[in-house]
């Protein structure tokens, strides 16, 4: 376990607080996909309700419209996956952070671009950015997966639009 | 050896730092580089470790230099080129991981020496324990030609004069020291030629041996290369008290 620790402590300039880039980064993936998950629901919730109309005093006294079509996916995830984007680029913004980190107080830079291993500073200024982000990436297309699995499930039977994946229309 | 061949570097302003300059530094040598600030000693160094691009070509024993032979150069800047959040055990520990001739036992005798601290940051160093470090860092890096730049700025004449003597002390022949300072006359004894460059091109260029041969010192070298006008101070104070 500490050799990948160590491993990991590799992707960033040495002397970074990685550990606490990683935690930050963590938290800003957990929040993302939390924001994302709320957002989902209230949309396809609201999507769903759109197909019902009330015919009596109770709440669940509710007939399907005839005719009525869920809007397609994409209209309903809309911007949920927004928050991924933002982090991705939080992310992007860190690895320029990582390169000025070397001329902060001195010019550490000087003796990363002197070293043998031609590729260490650039390793170290984007391998963790690199791997945060494809953790993000990953974190944002299981999401889009599981929320189409649960839009198909949840629209019910004939409700669902000719073209699921149209952008605009529905 | 160490070749430099018609190295030219303009900046992106169009201001020329360096101006053709040829130089040959063999295996063993102690060169001191004097100029006057802007001459272009920092730009050759640079130059020289591939921090900077430049017209024409450097040569280590032949070859160009590139990550394959670059840890055979060490630099210690004024600029300093540690991380400052590091403990200088860190620093060894680094060094030792990427330069295979890393001298750990030199490293370990400099640091005790100077009695430096071995696990505190080197942010909390003093300045003249900084410029140490970086000049141990260069000397253990295991490197066969050490380009240090104005290292002692800020450090008093008693720790200066003791870097000198524990210089000359543990230099191995095959090592070779390139040394760029205003501080002409303190290392007039250490270093065994002298290289001064002038406006980015190559002004003199004298063994201590030559020298002293000719019976001069470095300072008249310097002066006689830069016809620098003895007369100068006081004929612009005289000018300047008859206007007023």
């Amino acid at each position: 376990m500490r050799t990948k620790w160590e491993a990991l402590s590799r992707l960033f300039p040495l002397g970074w607080p990685w550990s606490r880039e990683v935690a930050g980064a963590a938290g800003a993936l957990a929040g993302s996909a939390l924001l994302a998950v709320c957002l989902f629901i209230y949309r396809l919730g609201s999507a769903v309700d759109d197909l019902y109309r009330q015919t009596g005093r109770h709440a669940w006294e509710q007939d399907l419209i005839p005719g009525a079509l869920m809007p397609s996916y994409p209209q309903i995830l809309g911007g949920a996956l927004i928050f991924f984007a933002a982090a991705a680029l939080a992310l992007a913004l860190l690895s320029i952070a990582h390169f000025l980190y070397h001329r902060q107080g001195a010019r550490s830079d000087y003796l990363m671009r002197r070293l043998p291993q031609r590729w260490e500073l650039a390793r170290r200024c984007l391998g963790g950015s690199a791997l945060l982000l494809a953790c993000t990436a990953l974190a944002a297309a299981i999401l889009f997966g599981l929320f189409f699995i649960c839009y198909l499930a949840f629209t019910p039977a004939g409700c669902l639009p000719p073209d699921v994946w149209a952008a605009t229309g529905g | 050896m160490l070749d430099l061949k018609n190295v030219k570097k303009t900046y992106l302003g169009g201001s020329t730092a360096l101006d053709g300059v040829n130089l040959s530094i063999g295996p063993g040598e102690i060169v001191g580089l004097f100029g006057e600030n802007g001459a272009g000693k920092t730009t050759l160094m640079k130059c020289i470790l591939g921090l900077l691009r430049y017209q024409g070509e450097i040569a280590l024993d032949g070859q160009p230099i590139t990550p394959k032979n670059i840890a055979r150069l060490s630099f210690a800047t004024c600029e300093h080129s540690y991380f400052p959040a590091l403990t200088a055990g860190a620093h060894r520990d680094f060094y030792q991981e990427h330069f295979p001739r890393f001298r750990g036992k030199r490293f370990a005798a400099l640091m005790d020496f100077f009695q430096l601290p071995m696990g505190k940051a080197v942010r909390s160093f003093s300045t003249g324990q900084k410029n140490q470090f970086e000049v141990i860092l260069a000397l253990s890096q295991g490197a066969d030609y050490i380009l240090m730049d104005e290292p002692f700025a800020g450090n008093d004449i008693f720790n200066r004069e003791d870097f000198y003597k524990v210089l000359l002390g543990i230099l191995e022949p095959e090592e070779t020291i390139l040394l760029s300072t205003h501080l002409l006359e303190e290392v007039q004894h250490f270093i065994g030629r002298a290289v001064l460059l002038h406006q980015g091109k190559v002004a003199g260029d004298i063994t201590t041996l030559e020298l002293e041969e000719q019976g001069r010192g470095l300072m008249d070298f310097v002066k006689e290369t830069y016809q620098y006008k003895a007369d100068r101070v006081s004929r612009a104070l005289g000018e300047l008290t008859d206007r007023e």
